[in-house]
This record gives C-alpha cells, structure tokens and sequence, in this order.
C-alpha cells in the first residue's frame, strides 16, 4: 500500500506554519500546500527553501487573507478592503445552493485571476515551482475550472483530479465535521475529534487498497485563527496523528510506502 | 510603570515551547519559567542557550511529567510509572484541605529533593543558573519552605515574593465568562477558555494599572498541540495569553506610556537596593 499524507493551509498562521513543520521533520507528512496570499507567506517561503526536498504545493485560497490579485479586477469574492469573503458567509448565501449561483459568485475570469497572481506569488517566494495545485476550503466549478486550466499551462498535476486517476481510497475521517462542511464552530467537538483513532479502527481496510490519502489541516493553535476560520482547535489533533508513534509503528510493520505527488507523476 | 511580563510553563510541550519563543523573540515577554523535568527538556534548553541576555527561569513541577529525582526517594510525588502525580488529582484528596493533610501529600523532605534535582537539572541543561525561582499549579507549604530554602541557598529571587509586592494582572476583577477557569477548579472548558481575554481586561484597566509602580501580567502563553489536553486542564487559553503577550497593542501601550519592561533581574536588584516595598499591594 502506498500513502500519501498532506497537510493543508501551510503559512495560513505562524502556529499552523511550525506546526506543519514538526509535521515534516518528526512526522509522517508527505507533502503540504501554501497558502501564497498570506501575510506571513514570505517567512514561511524561507521554511520551505530549508527543505529543498520536501513535496511542497500550493493550496489556492480564495477564503480568507488578502488578496494577490488587484481587487478591483476580482470584485465578486474580495470586500472593499481587498479581503476574501470568508466561506462560512459565503455557503449561506441562497445563490450558493444552485451551479448557476455558484458561477455567478465566483467568476471564471476572476477565479483564474486570482490564482494565476497566487501562482505566480508563489514562485517568487519560493524560488521555483510548486509541485501540486489544490484548491483550499470550499470547492466550485468555476475554481475546478480555473484550476485545472493553470495545471495544464504549467503542467502540474491538480490534486482532486490526480488522485482519482490513480483511485486513492480515502482514509480522511469527514463524519460530523461541521468546521469542514458547515462552517461551523464547535470548540468542545474539535477538542475530542480523534482521526488519529479513526485512522487505526480502519487501517485494516485501507491496507486492501493500492493507493490511500490521509490528510488533514495538522498544526499548533493560535489565537490568529479564530478571528479567520472555523477549522481552529482541531488541527493539534491532525498534528497528533501525523507524529503518532502509534501510525509510525504499524506504516513501518505493514511495509507501508509514504509516498508524494511526486510520486506520481 | 514597571512591567514585569511573566510567562510560566517552557518546556511543557513542544507548542507551549514555541509560542514562548514567539512571545520572547517578538512579544513583549520579559521572563519565562522553565519545567525542567519534562522529556523534551533538552530540546527547550538549546534555544536558552541561544537567548543568553532573557531571563530564563525555573518552574518547579510537582504535578506533571516525569520526575528530576530517582522515584524511589521520592513515592509520596509519582505514580507507579514515576511520573509526577497531576493536581486534579491532588485537590480532590480529602488532605488537600488542610495543612496537615498537605504535607502528607508533599512531605517536605521529598519536594525538597525534587526540587533540588529540578534546580541542579536547570543548571546542566543550560550552562547558567536560573534568573529566577517559582512555583507551578498548586503550592503546598512544604513547596513554599523548600522553594525558599533554595532561593536563599542560591540568593536568587523566588517569583512570590515579587508577587507579593507588586500588583498582578491576577487581583485585577474576574469577569463574568471566566468563572470556570482551569487555573482554579482544574476543569476543562473548551468554551470558557476561549473567552478568555487578557488582552481586552489589561486594556479595560490600563488607568489602574498605570497608577502601580511595578506591575506583575502573567500567564501561559503557548500555541495548543495535543500533548496538553493528556496532561492539564489549561490548554486552549495559552493562545489567548500568547495574543496578549504579541499584540501590537499591548507594544503600543508600552511605548505611549513610557512602560519600562523588566525582569527579575532587575527585581532582584531593586530588592536588593530596597526599592520595592510592600506598600504596592
């Protein structure tokens, strides 16, 4: 069996940046997307010129932060200071329930915009280019679009399409997740989420299969967070399961194969 | 005004060690109390190293990790894994409420021997002597005495003492939503540690605070990792002290009000010269 592990959001804040980091150095992680936009973008680049050989991304944002691209060409998703709209207020406009809404709110031209610039961010900070393209937070046609326009300009592989090229089995714990899927916040319920438990009540399963994803949002927790996202409290818990001994042990006695998009391509 | 800004617990856990950095490196933190027992204490004491001129100081553990000292000189203190027996356990002994009872709990002989091994740990780890001594979680009398047996021994500052003199964010008013607090009823609310807030209630009482001469703000700043939900009830407002102690607001209060940041060193100094008096409380 061979297993991917990404850890999303990397740079969003300085805790989940250091955290990803212990993630990379003393943890099972494969690979992990920037978020190119944020303040801290810059330090965090500097982290990953340190590790030349790590699988790093890009996850395009279009949620939370600053803008890349100038806000007056991408007028639908950016409030007038140049800030995204966040995506809990987002999913609870009416027009987000239908594809015709979902186009009308996010624009294709904007969308490509907005990511090429993040794109673009990225390369510059970076120094070269990232080695996958994933879309952060809420997913609609005209981003997929975007995005995968942007992966065959550049020829890079976009992750939701790579993965099931290749039929990865999904090995991500998304039941009850209201931080994920409802944008809600509900502290004591992120505190006791277990994915590192939930990964072993069904390591069983996932050995049955060639290729498996396991990823999450692993990194400290600060303050920066709760003013910015839903998705706060528990990304100590993925940080757990990425630098469990307990995971190490049994990826080690399954001749298990940590594997990257690299990997694939 | 003269701040002292206190931050307990380095070396806790890897995000409590972190965001401490933080708050040294780009906060207004003056000093940091190190647990020296911890397992990952080697790792914590290279960043000591590399911070010569900060005031590191010693947090004697009595309640979590494991012990400094061999656990057979010490079984009133460990478990039958010799790690340090936690104080949510500790308050809930029917001894704890009475002094008696308490040295029962902590003979002294034994918190002296493992404070001693935490001290003497300290100084192999870091090539220095702490700048300051304190007491983590709860305190028993025995603690008190052995702390100041070694304070003297070492003529080295122990933080109550400052406490004692100067005026603490901790006497400021409690508010409303922080009635459960962990640092009181070891009890763990999520909700209510996150509306903690130190850096609205220190900005709420600035005019008060600005009338002391010298001001104690403490607390536990740390970014949250999983380790700490095993091993404290205080988990989740060590965010919110860290926003406090790297807040541009906080750096703006410093600046407009002329606040002259110190550490004990400067503490111990003024104490030495008889310039704090008691009169501050």
């Amino acid at each position: 069996m061979k297993l991917l592990v990404q850890g999303d959001d990397y740079g969003f804040t300085k805790g989940v940046t250091l955290g990803m980091l212990e993630g990379i150095d003393h943890g099972v992680l494969t690979c992990s997307g920037l978020f190119a936009n944020m303040p801290d973008a810059e330090w965090a680049a500097a982290q990953m010129r340190a590790r030349p050989d790590f699988c790093w991304g890009i996850d395009f944002n279009l949620v939370t932060g600053p803008c890349c691209a100038d806000p007056r060409q991408i007028p639908h998703f950016v409030d007038a200071a140049g800030n995204f709209i966040r995506s809990s207020i987002t999913v609870r406009d009416p027009r987000w329930q239908s594809e015709a809404g979902r186009r009308a709110m996010f624009p294709f031209e904007e969308c490509y915009l907005e990511i090429r610039a993040q794109f673009d961010r990225y390369v510059k900070l970076v120094g070269k280019k990232p080695g996958y393209l994933n879309g952060h937070s809420i997913n609609h046609e005209n981003l997929t679009s975007a995005i995968r326009q942007l992966a065959r300009e550049e020829a890079l592989p976009y992750t939701n399409d790579i993965l099931e090229q290749f039929h990865f089995a999904w090995a991500v714990d998304i039941g009850g997740n209201e931080a994920t899927t409802k944008k809600i916040f509900d502290p004591a319920a992120q505190v006791n989420r277990n994915p590192l438990q939930y990964f072993m009540e069904h390591a069983d399963d996932y050995l049955k299969h060639e290729y498996v994803f396991a990823g999450g949002h692993p990194g400290y927790v600060d303050a920066a967070l709760f003013s910015q996202t839903s998705l706060s409290i528990e990304r100590c818990r993925d940080l757990e399961m990425i630098l469990s001994p307990v995971l190490k042990q049994w990826i080690e006695e399954h001749k298990v194969e940590l594997i990257s998009y690299a990997d694939l391509i | 005004m003269k701040l002292l800004v206190q931050g307990d617990d380095y070396g806790f856990t890897k995000g409590v060690t972190y965001g401490i950095i933080e708050a040294i490196d780009n906060g207004i933190l003056t000093c940091t109390g190190m647990f020296t027992n911890m397992e990952i204490a080697p790792w914590a004491a290279q960043f000591i190293k590399e911070r010569p001129d900060f005031c590191f100081g010693i947090d004697f553990n009595l309640v979590a990790g494991p012990s400094c000292a061999p656990a057979e000189k010490i079984p009133h203190l460990v478990d039958e894994n010799g790690r340090l027996i936690r104080s949510n356990i500790r308050i809930h002994d029917p001894r704890w409420q009475s002094e008696e009872g308490r040295a029962e709990l902590f003979p002294y002989d034994e918190v002296y021997t493992e404070i001693k091994a935490q001290y003497d740990c300290f100084i192999a780890l870091t090539g220095r002597k702490p700048g300051y001594l304190n007491g983590h979680s709860i305190v028993a009398e025995t603690m008190l005495k052995a702390m100041r047996k070694i304070a003297e021994d070492e003529d080295l500052p122990f933080a109550f003492d400052f406490m004692q003199m100067a005026f603490t964010t901790f006497s400021l008013p409690e508010e409303e939503e922080e009635k459960t607090n962990a640092s009181v009823s070891k009890v763990f609310d999520p909700q209510a540690q996150l509306k903690k807030d130190p850096l609205g209630k220190f900005l709420k009482y600035k005019d008060e605070l600005l009338k002391h001469e010298y001001v104690l703000a403490g607390g536990h700043p740390g970014y949250v990792d999983a380790d700490l939900f095993s091993q404290t009830s205080l988990s989740i407002e060590r965010c919110k002290d860290l926003e406090f102690v790297t807040s541009p607001l906080m750096k703006a209060f410093v600046a407009e009000n002329h606040v002259e940041l110190i550490d004990y060193y400067d503490v111990a100094e003024a104490m030495k010269q008889g310039l704090i008096k008691n009169a501050e409380k």
